[in-house]
């Protein structure tokens, strides 16, 4: 019998629980270990890219600098994954890692699902090991061709089973079952979630634009940017693979391919690049990108692209405030400091033109009107409610959502319609609007009940 | 090319970078290698070194005196301002650069790099310098 291909993955300098989720997650690969930086010195030179198919590095080396580590290896083998894995994240700065030669640097327990998701991904499926995704298949009829396969999962046996094979037409029996049966998910291999982000991309335009009636239409728009809510908020599924996480990087694709039309210029992922150096802006601004976008497309907006362009850039000119101003809550800032802050909108508008971006005047008045209130105490003009735009209540609902709805410090996760309940008695935006956006985040049934009454 | 013989100054905070750089040196042809773990034990060496040190090849970022401010001591003095000087850099960041070639470097090279690629920027650096 052929032997199934393994990885050789070598582990130098890994704290044990580290070590243990490594070994966990790659079971069957061949590993070596080194622990000390005299043996780490002794061995580099023989290394090469054909060496092993992973270096998994660690900070468990007292006398011997991450950064070295990670130069050398890059030296020696600069085709080969380089990951830094450590539970003592603050002594170290991810970007810097990279910047010396690590692929990633991850922080280990936070980042437990993504070391393992990129584990499979990138280091077992080099040795023909495949790796899959859960995934919404949005409306998803008898008759329609998909371009790639999907799975069922048995976790019994812990197997992946083909439910349709690619550009073959659904069977209307195997979805009726799949309909069936309530824990039924679909999961696609890692190396076609391209195809499934176009596909999705391809679903709600298609939606947009069908011959339904102009109800109807905005029906099934709904029910799909639902479906897609209570995927991200779904917090049954959690347990260790943080797949809310998972699922707005999935949505974040998704309408990257929708607002740019499946054009060969990506200019949602260009524009994420042009706009920062990651962390936690670049999240926040990817994600009230995706947020507001979907809420565009939910209630039926003329152009989702335009709210997601708004995301993008609303917050960019927070950059220029001191960290410790960003932190702080308006009431707690100096009044200098106030005044820093209330400008921040123009000063995103101002980066915006510096980085030479021409954007439509609906996104400029969008970034300009994001912090102005339904209620008219907002900043920085206090204009009345009928002067601010709609696209601008949007986009500040996405902004306060995206800040309600994640994980920060000292600071309690709150569901969809408990951030939606809380910025409802800001009185920040239109309740009309809230109204529309509270039915996209039903749940399926509540929804349905909510159209019955 | 440098003659094989010039003396080296390899300078690298990272002992194993040091290695490396000094063993590519060696297999480039070069038999004259000295070595120094930052700026001012480089400047310390240029300037005991005898013979003196025909071609500096140092890294960017270490700690105290990094290889711009080695750079710039080296240019500022007579005796050595005439010295070939590669940066090596872990990315080639524009406005730095800028900085580097301002202040009077020859070469950089960009981490990483394989001898092949170290023995053409060190003939480039050649071209660049040998009529000084």
């Amino acid at each position: 019998m052929a032997e199934s291909p393994s990885a050789r993955i070598m582990l130098v300098a890994l704290e044990p629980e580290v070590a243990a989720l490594v070994e966990a997650t790659c079971e069957g690969c061949h590993f070596d270990r080194i622990d000390s930086s005299a043996d780490f010195v002794g061995q580099y030179e023989k290394w090469t890219d054909d060496s092993y198919h992973a270096f998994i590095c660690g900070s468990k080396i007292a006398d011997f600098s991450a950064n070295e580590m990670a130069q050398v290896l890059l030296n020696q083998c600069p085709g080969t994954l380089k990951y830094f894995i450590t539970s003592d994240a603050s002594k170290y700065e991810p970007r810097l890692l990279v910047k010396n030669g690590f692929t990633s640097a991850y922080a280990y327990p936070m980042d437990a699902p993504l070391i393992k998701q990129s584990l499979r991904e990138n280091i077992l499926s080099r040795v023909g090991q495949r790796s899959f995704r859960t995934v919404r298949v949005l409306d998803l009829s008898a008759g329609d061709e998909l371009d790639f396969e999907t799975y069922i999962y048995l976790p019994l046996n812990n197997k992946y089973i083909r439910y349709t094979a690619a550009n073959t037409a659904v069977d209307a029996k195997k979805l009726e079952k799949l309909q069936d049966h309530e824990m039924a998910r679909l999961w696609v291999d890692h190396r076609d979630m391209n195809k499934f982000y176009q596909y999705s991309a391809m679903k709600l335009r298609a939606l947009g634009e069908s011959g339904l009636s102009s109800t109807e239409r905005q029906e099934k728009l709904k029910d799909n940017v639902r479906m897609l809510f209570s995927d991200i908020f779904d917090q049954s599924v959690k347990a260790d693979f943080d797949q809310g996480k998972e699922m707005i990087k999935q949505c974040e694709s998704i309408i990257s391919n929708y607002v740019t039309k499946g054009a060969s210029s990506n200019w949602f992922q260009k524009l994420m690049n042009a706009i920062g150096e990651g962390g936690d802006t670049y999240n926040h601004a990817s994600n009230v990108a995706t947020f507001a976008a979907l809420f565009g497309i939910g209630i039926g907006h003329p152009a989702p692209e335009d709210l997601a362009m708004a995301g993008l850039f609303h917050d960019l000119g927070m950059n220029q405030l001191p960290l410790e101003v960003q932190e702080k809550t308006l009431e707690q800032m100096t009044p200098e400091e106030q005044a820093l802050y209330i400008a921040h909108p123009e000063k995103s508008l101002n980066m915006v033109k510096m980085k030479r971006i021409v954007i439509p005047e609906r996104v400029e008045k969008a970034i300009m009107q994001h912090h102005e209130m339904w209620s008219g105490k907002g900043f920085p003009k206090q204009l009345p409610s009928v002067r601010i735009s709609q696209d601008a209540q949007i986009l500040s609902f996405a902004d306060q959502f995206d800040y309600l709805t994640r994980e920060r410090e000292g600071a309690v996760r709150v569901t969809p319609l408990e951030a939606l309940e809380k910025i409802r008695k800001t009185g920040s935006i239109n309740p009309d609007l809230l109204s529309q956006i509270r039915r996209l985040l039903l749940k399926d049934k509540e929804a349905a009940a909510a159209k019955t009454v | 090319m440098f003659d094989p013989t010039t003396r080296v100054l390899v300078v690298d905070d990272m002992m194993t970078m040091r290695k490396i750089v000094a063993k590519a040196c060696k297999d480039i042809g070069f038999t004259d290698i000295v070595e120094a773990a930052d700026g001012q034990k480089a400047w310390e060496a240029l300037q005991a070194s005898a013979p003196q040190v025909g071609l500096v090849i140092s890294d960017w970022n270490m700690p105290n005196c990094t290889g711009l401010d080695l750079l710039k001591r080296v240019r500022a003095d007579s005796r050595f301002n005439k010295v070939p000087f590669v940066l090596l850099t872990a990315e080639s960041e524009g406005h730095q650069v800028a900085e580097a070639v301002k202040s009077g470097v020859d070469n950089y090279i960009v981490k990483p790099f394989t001898p092949d690629l170290l023995q053409k920027k060190l003939e480039e650096t050649h071209k660049r310098t040998a009529n000084r």
